[in-house]
């Protein structure tokens, strides 16, 4: 390149030379250059998202987020469980009173005085003391009235300046503990921890809207709002009045008597709605973190942070869906639905109950130890006859046992809409040896769940159709019109009609005049089965007794689940004694409610009420 | 030799001579590309301040059309005029500059404190900025009239003395000009020099004179607190909000014309900082496009200078090239915070007439030599 052989004088051209030293400071010039770039790639890297915080709070000022409303949450006849308030932090503004603190402070002074009643020689000393200061709460959550009253001195004088409102919506549950574990509460950054709260968080939420600052030709700041989209309604198919006559109920039981746990469901059979769902420790949803309400002051102080919160983890557990036990006698009804259905025997065959039956060696009695003699299929759960049933569930065997269980949706989630949901624990088909086949017949050796128990149960009394369990009912936007119309879904088949009726006369003669008589509510036809499961270990001689009713039975409306987890009552520890009395006391009281009225009532109530006594005797069919 | 090459083929139907297109229109598109973000940069505070969104870009423009002209005028004109004679235009260019900063330190009008502008026949402009290419003409023409002089250290002696009136007055002003002038006049005689050796010495001294003016100063010395804590120093507003915003742009930056930043946080945005605004809208990503195109401008007025028909074209294009690279790397260098910040304009990007006229006739003169590169040079 350097050949320059026709140039007279060599030394003035760009020489080799020179150019090799050129090409050196173009290189170290790149270099420069590469270094800058991974130097603004790094700045992105160490402080992009801090820096990205930065920018947007700095913009707050002219650029401002329109909260959302989130959606309220009502019971299934309208009255509101959960609700958002729009409350105002009262904001001062030193700096603005300080452009011109002559004029503005003492009317802004008396202004607040007269409004909030704050003391003008407290605020004084705020705006002296804070003098560049923009932004600092007066106070919080002041209602919409206020800031009204507060806006027309305003409007009256304008020299009251400096003070503005920061709206924001807060959580109140107007009903406390009515059906916390239903409804469920909020996290501190407002989405649902607990409850419909949690399950139906995305329909409860909304948008956010932003009002945009901007300063138009003359220099003034306008605004242009993008308006926040409140989140839906959400109404619940739980009614209030049953739900309140539930807790008092429980919380009745629990100071007289005590239990480990106590949890009732009442369902609408024919459609899967729960009516209610209630358990021993329902808390104040407006105040979700207090455990005075169940625990001494000694006891909370003795307890680590850790503890507290296990505690508070536990009572918000909703027993009826995320405990699991086992059922106990409560379940024959399955297992007499399941071998029927099959056709292992016929419906007026006898079995013979000798008090107990052998089975891989063990002797597994009945609890009548000496015996039922022959006894049909009904008669073996008016009687809670283990025997009998032993032998139905050898006759079935135990893959369609299995195959049964799984039908009536055991082992499985339900799909219920409350979060937390557990499955329960069968013993798989595999390992289903003859004893266990036995045990399973009469509800032990497998864990179940409430919500499993009355939706299963609810197949076995409507004709078979096991429907979805559900609490909502239906959504609605912010103005008030229906999104969504929730519509029972049917889950499966599980039994026949005829396997039903045969199931329904079994449960009504067990509550006319079996181990359940003290169910019976006067007026009405209750069908029901007791049970009464020993926990583990079995040494411990505690129980889980329970109560299902089904009202009324020749027409079921009503079913309801009652668990009383380990009765604190050495006398009637081991039998379904409170599970029956406290059913027939509940439904007596929830039914009316329910329309669901004594039989006859509705022919002769123009009349007299005369004919009660006679209406829970006829047999249907 | 690759660049030569392409010469010939490129000119095979041109008899005439080369003219290096590419250089041109990189140069139009980096003032286009300028013009596009001073709107966005500015729109904001030209609606606030001057009740007109365009205020700042329709001057730009204004400036842009007259620099482009005399750009073209330049280019027009041939460059070996200006080294015809012992005492060449080159050399007055120089005189003039020196002349035009003793006026202005003396008639200068203010601006943000210092005084930087003189008017002449209705047009203002900075004197400081036209002693870039004053002695970027003078330093190639001393080195073209006897470049076996730089052989020695008084050589280079000689020819800083020349310059030395012209920068000592720049620096009483504006003390970033001064030292992109001092690094022209440096870097050309080194390129120049066959002895490298003795610039090792000259740097050093370079060096230590500009941190004695640097700390010798008060609000300069403000700066490098601010540079050292620029999160916590009460006075780092600008740099930290420019800080903010190519950080907090991410890799695809927030889009044309979305920019947070330009909204009242970083002042002037449309100046010195058009940078941060530039990463914060179209991000890393266009930041690099816009370093990679100044490469491929500088890689041309390089290409340029290796082809050129005699040293004085060579070395007016060392010059440019050393202009233009020295004041991307130091602004880009302020608004990331890599050194302290002092007020250097992004060649053809930032808002100022002075400064986009002053490196189009620049380019002008890389185009006056390219335009008389000689086919005939290469075919030996």
């Amino acid at each position: 390149m350097g050949q320059k052989k026709r140039r007279p004088k060599p030394n003035i051209y760009f020489t080799h030379k020179m150019q090799a030293s050129f090409l050196l400071v173009f290189c170290v010039i790149l270099g420069a250059i590469l270094f800058l770039i991974g130097k603004i790639v790094f700045l992105g890297y160490k402080d992009g998202e801090r820096y990205k915080k930065k920018v947007l709070e700095q913009q707050a000022y002219i650029s401002q987020e329109v909260q959302y409303k989130r959606g309220s949450i009502f019971d299934r006849n309208g009255n509101a469980l959960a609700i958002s308030d729009r409350l105002y932090d009262v904001i001062l503004d030193p700096l603005v009173i300080n452009t011109n603190s002559k004029a503005f402070l003492n009317p802004t002074l008396n202004a607040l005085k007269e409004v909030f009643g704050f003391d003008p020689e407290e605020i004084k000393k705020i705006v002296e003391e804070k003098s560049g200061s923009q932004y600092q709460v007066l106070e919080r959550l002041v209602p919409l009235e206020k800031v009204i009253a507060f806006e027309e001195l305003q409007k009256e004088n304008r020299n009251v300046r400096g003070v503005w409102f920061e709206d924001r919506f807060v959580r109140r549950y107007p009903f406390g503990n009515l059906a916390s574990h239903v409804v469920g509460f909020l996290r501190s950054d407002n989405a649902g921890l607990t409850g419909v709260e949690n399950y139906y968080d995305k329909t409860l939420t909304g948008t956010n809207g932003r009002s945009y600052g901007y300063f138009d030709s003359e220099l003034n700041l306008q605004r242009t709002v993008h308006n926040a989209v409140d989140g839906n309604d959400v109404y619940l198919t739980i009614d209030l009045n049953i739900q309140r006559i539930l807790q008092q109920e429980i919380d009745k039981f629990t100071k007289e008597v005590g239990c480990e746990n106590i949890g009732i469901v009442v369902m609408n059979p024919n459609n899967g709605e729960i009516l209610a769902m209630a358990s021993d420790d329902e808390y104040d949803l407006n105040d979700p973190r207090n455990l005075k309400a169940f625990f001494t002051d000694e006891e909370i102080a003795e307890m680590t942070p850790e503890k507290q919160t296990d505690v508070l983890n536990r009572i918000w557990n909703n027993y009826c869906v995320t405990s699991t036990y086992e059922p106990g006698s409560v379940f024959k009804p399955f297992t007499v639905s399941a071998s029927l259905d099959e056709g292992v025997f016929e419906p007026l065959q006898k079995f013979n109950c000798t008090g107990y039956k052998e089975i891989g060696g063990w002797k597994i009695y009945c609890n009548n130890k000496w015996g039922h003699g022959p006894i049909t299929a009904q008669q073996a759960i008016q009687a809670s006859c283990n025997v009998a049933l032993m032998e139905m569930a050898q006759l079935l065997g135990k893959e369609a046992f299995y195959h049964y269980q799984k039908r009536f949706g055991f082992g499985e989630k339900t799909g219920v809409d409350l979060p937390g949901e557990a499955k329960g624990i069968l013993i798989d088909v595999k390992k289903l040896n003859p004893t266990e086949l036995a045990t399973s017949s009469f509800g032990q050796s497998f864990n179940v769940t409430m919500i499993q128990m009355i939706s299963g149960f609810c197949s076995i009394v409507n004709g078979g159709t096991y429907y979805k369990p559900h609490v909502l009912k239906k959504t609605a936007d912010a103005t008030g019109s229906v999104v969504e119309e929730i519509k029972p879904v049917i889950v499966q088949q599980t039994i026949s009609e005829d396997t039903s009726r045969y199931l329904r006369d079994a449960l009504l003669l067990t509550v006319q005049s079996g181990t359940g008589t003290k169910a019976a509510v006067k007026g009405y036809m209750v069908g029901g089965k007791t049970g009464t499961a020993q926990k583990l270990p079995r040494a411990d001689h505690k129980y889980v007794v329970s109560f299902m009713s089904v009202v009324p039975i020749d027409n079921p409306q009503v079913v309801m689940y009652l668990v009383i987890d380990d009765p604190k009552d050495p006398e009637y520890s081991a039998s379904s004694h409170y599970a029956t009395t406290m059913s027939s006391r509940i439904l007596e009281n929830i039914l009316p409610f329910l329309g669901v009225f004594p039989n006859g009532e509705i022919d002769y109530h123009i009349d007299d009420h005369d004919d009660e006594t006679n209406s829970g005797e006829a047999i249907p069919e | 030799m690759d660049e030569r090459v392409t010469v010939i083929e490129g000119e095979k139907k041109k008899a005439g001579g080369y003219f290096d297109y590419s250089l041109m229109f990189l140069t139009l598109f980096i003032i286009a590309f300028g013009i596009i973000f001073i709107y966005s940069a500015s729109s904001y505070n030209a609606t606030k301040y001057y009740s007109d969104p365009m205020y700042f870009t329709s001057s730009q423009i204004k400036n842009a059309v007259f620099a482009v002209a005399a750009m073209v005028g330049i280019t027009i004109v041939n460059y070996k005029l200006y080294e015809k004679g012992s005492f060449g235009i080159a050399f007055l260019a120089l005189i003039v500059c020196t002349l035009l900063m003793v006026a202005v330190v003396f008639l200068g009008e203010d601006h943000n404190g210092s005084t930087r502008w003189l008017k002449i026949a209705g047009f203002s402009f900075q004197p400081s900025e036209v002693a870039k290419p004053g002695i970027i003409m003078f330093v190639a023409f001393a080195i073209s009239k006897a470049p076996q002089k730089l052989k020695k250290w008084t050589g280079f002696l000689k020819i800083a003395a020349y310059c030395a009136p012209l920068l000592g007055m720049v620096a009483i002003e504006n003390l970033s000009s001064a030292i992109i002038l001092g690094v022209i006049v440096f870097v050309t005689c080194f390129i120049a020099s066959e002895n490298k050796v003795y610039f090792i010495f000259f740097g050093l001294l370079a060096v230590v004179l500009a941190a004695v003016l640097i700390f010798a100063v008060g609000y300069r010395s403000d700066r490098i607190d601010i540079w050292l804590n620029v999160e916590t120093h009460p006075k780092s507003g600008q740099i930290l909000q420019g800080l903010y915003a190519i950080a907090s742009a991410g890799f695809f930056g927030r889009g044309l014309g979305n920019s947070m930043q330009k909204m009242g946080y970083i002042p002037e945005a449309h100046n010195d900082m058009i940078f941060s605004v530039i990463c914060e809208e179209i991000g890393v990503i266009g930041a690099i496009a816009l370093l990679l195109f100044y490469v491929l401008l500088l890689w041309r007025i390089y290409a340029i200078a290796m082809n050129a028909d005699d040293l004085f074209g060579s070395m007016l294009c060392v010059g440019v090239f050393v202009n233009i690279a020295v004041q991307v790397i130091l602004n880009v260098a302020v608004v990331t915070n890599t050194i302290p910040s002092t007020g250097v304009a992004l060649p053809f990007v930032s808002y100022g007439g002075t400064s986009l006229l002053v490196f189009c006739a620049e380019i002008g003169l890389v185009l006056s030599v390219s335009a008389r590169i000689r086919r005939e040079r290469v075919e030996d």
